[in-house]
């Protein structure tokens, strides 16, 4: 995961990537198929400072809006006969509302952003990507259709340091009703070292 | 770490809306397990409009059984009795790892098929020895032509055993290539073996997916390919078929005639073309199903009817009795510049 944030004057522009690989493995007690999601992604955001000051050591809060994009392949590995395996893709462009809020705490910083698609474009293949043939097929989603949204909540201690520690919780959910209808749930917590490799923090 | 709390309360109390949102788990109950089943077919499965099966009437009428059936074996019984009504190998149910595969039975597995390999090797191959993976069997058949055993396409990563066979008979100007009896397995691997024959790219099939939950919702036409690797053989081949032959064998007979080179000898195909995906139910059970229609180069569907051959011989039990295989005699025949 890399971060990008920068303040201008009352304007607060942020970007994120993240990508990694999970294995996931299912709740229930039969022997269901192994899956395996590779899934990558970003954010760009672009808000206004609309309370409070952007300083390390100040509260502050800001609106606008956020562009979000990600890519998934679920590998499922299937406990038949012929142990068949099967990739499927799941990609959305999402556009909405964002709300960021910074207050100092105990010498660092606590965030909590929250961004709600209002738009979507998605790529939700039919059946076994591996067969389709086909490349990014990007559809417009009516609002009906969609429902998700993308919260993160992270404490960052010496937040205006070169170096620093972090600590951050995501939760991202995604409802499609589509013709094969997503529900997913997506959850990380992360502790990582902060450097901050450019500028200064005001 | 005090100041990490208001993060892991986060983390908990999101967790607790978690199950709200994703709704609760699958239910596993004959009905629903039923009904997902159902529906998969219903939007996946590619031959409902060719071969004229009205789903929602099957539905109706084995969804009571299911529901009523009083144990899981039942239930699985029902289930691949529902599915054997599409007629297609390609659809079947397993229900449990280990568990036998339910499903239809193609006349062409309980006609006899008057084929022994055991006699072509004794009879006909001299010196019949296997590859270093024993996927293929092979040895000369005359002095100047090989023969070729693949009863399988069953794995993958074997194609280079075609390499090693053909190296070893360095005398074959001419090769019999038998697949009869061959039930498929890997279409990749069954056209990297037919790339050793091919002369250049070439399509040997088209296929049209479903992409959609109408059912006749498909993709448009996508071309099958070949296109030469590994040890080429520039020689006359003969391919040798019948009605045994299921799937990825159809795809080889396809991917080996579009070179030129290749007669294919013997009986038609059994016709499965079906391109099957495999799903899995909450239970662990797992079902397969045909999600393409396949088309030859001259977009003729093949499904259920096979692909028949250049020249038609027809084993019998007369000659299996005789120790006397009446496909590999014509093809040797034809090898040797006769009718």
């Amino acid at each position: 995961m890399a971060a990008y944030d920068r303040t201008a004057g009352r304007l607060l522009e942020n970007a994120n990537v993240f990508g990694g690989t999970e294995n996931l493995s299912s709740l229930s007690s039969a022997p269901v198929s192994r899956e395996r999601l590779s899934e990558g992604g970003g954010e760009i955001a672009v808000l206004r400072i609309v309370g409070g000051h952007p300083s390390a050591d100040r509260m502050m809060f800001a609106l606008g809006v956020a562009c979000d994009a990600s890519i998934a392949v679920t590998k499922a590995g299937y406990a038949d006969p012929d142990s068949t395996s099967s990739d499927y893709l799941f990609g959305a462009v999402t556009l909405g509302p964002a709300l960021v809020w910074r207050t100092p705490v105990f010498g660092g910083r606590t965030e909590a952003r929250l961004a709600v698609p209002a738009l979507a474009l998605a790529d939700h293949e039919y059946g076994d990507l591996k067969e389709q043939h086909g490349g990014l097929d990007l559809r417009l989603v009516s609002p009906e259709a969609w429902r998700g949204l993308n919260a993160a909540i992270s404490y960052t201690a010496a937040a205006g340091r070169r170096f620093g520690l972090t600590t951050m919780y995501r939760i991202g959910l995604v409802r499609f009703d589509d013709v094969q209808p997503v529900r997913a749930v997506s959850q990380s917590f992360t502790v990582g070292l902060l450097t901050r490799l450019g500028g200064a923090m005001p | 770490m005090k100041t990490w709390l208001p993060v892991l309360l986060m983390t908990l109390a999101a967790t607790g809306c978690v199950d709200a949102f994703l709704g609760p788990a699958p239910a596993t109950d004959h009905g629903a397990l039923f009904d997902d089943v159902w529906q998969q077919f219903d939007l996946h499965y590619s031959f409902f409009t060719y071969k004229n099966i009205d789903w929602d009437s099957l539905g109706a009428r084995y969804r009571p059984l299911a529901v009523a059936a009083a144990t899981d074996q039942a239930f699985a019984d029902v289930l691949g009795q529902m599915v054997a009504r599409l007629g297609d190998v390609h659809a079947s149910i397993t229900p449990g790892s280990g568990a036998a595969t339910i499903g239809y039975v193609s006349p062409w597995d309980t006609i006899p098929a008057y084929f022994n390999p055991g006699i072509v090797f004794a009879r006909y191959v001299q010196d019949g020895r296997l590859t270093a993976g024993r996927h293929i069997r092979y040895g000369m058949v005359a002095a100047t032509v090989g023969y070729v055993r693949i009863a399988s396409f069953v794995g993958s990563g074997w194609a280079s055993e075609m390499d090693a066979a053909l190296d070893s008979m360095p005398a074959a100007r001419g090769l019999v290539i038998d697949v009869r009896n061959n039930r498929g397995g890997d279409v990749t691997l069954a056209v990297n073996i037919a790339r050793r024959f091919a002369d250049r790219e070439r399509t040997y099939a088209y296929v049209r997916l479903r992409n959609g939950p109408g059912h006749g919702d498909f993709t448009a036409d996508i071309p099958e390919t070949v296109a030469p690797r590994g040890h080429r053989f520039d020689g006359r081949v003969y391919v040798l078929t019948n009605r045994r032959d299921f799937s990825a064998a159809e795809d080889f007979v396809l991917a080996m005639r579009t070179s030129g080179r290749v007669t294919v000898v013997g009986d038609t195909t059994a016709g499965a073309s079906g391109g099957p995906i495999v799903r899995q139910l909450p239970n662990g059970w797992t079902f397969e199903l045909s999600e393409w229609l396949e088309y030859t180069p001259g977009h003729r569907l093949f499904e259920g009817i096979g692909l028949a051959p250049d020249v038609v011989v027809k084993a019998t039990a007369g000659a299996e009795r005789d120790s006397v295989d009446l496909v590999v005699e014509r093809a040797l025949s034809l090898a040797a510049g006769g009718p």
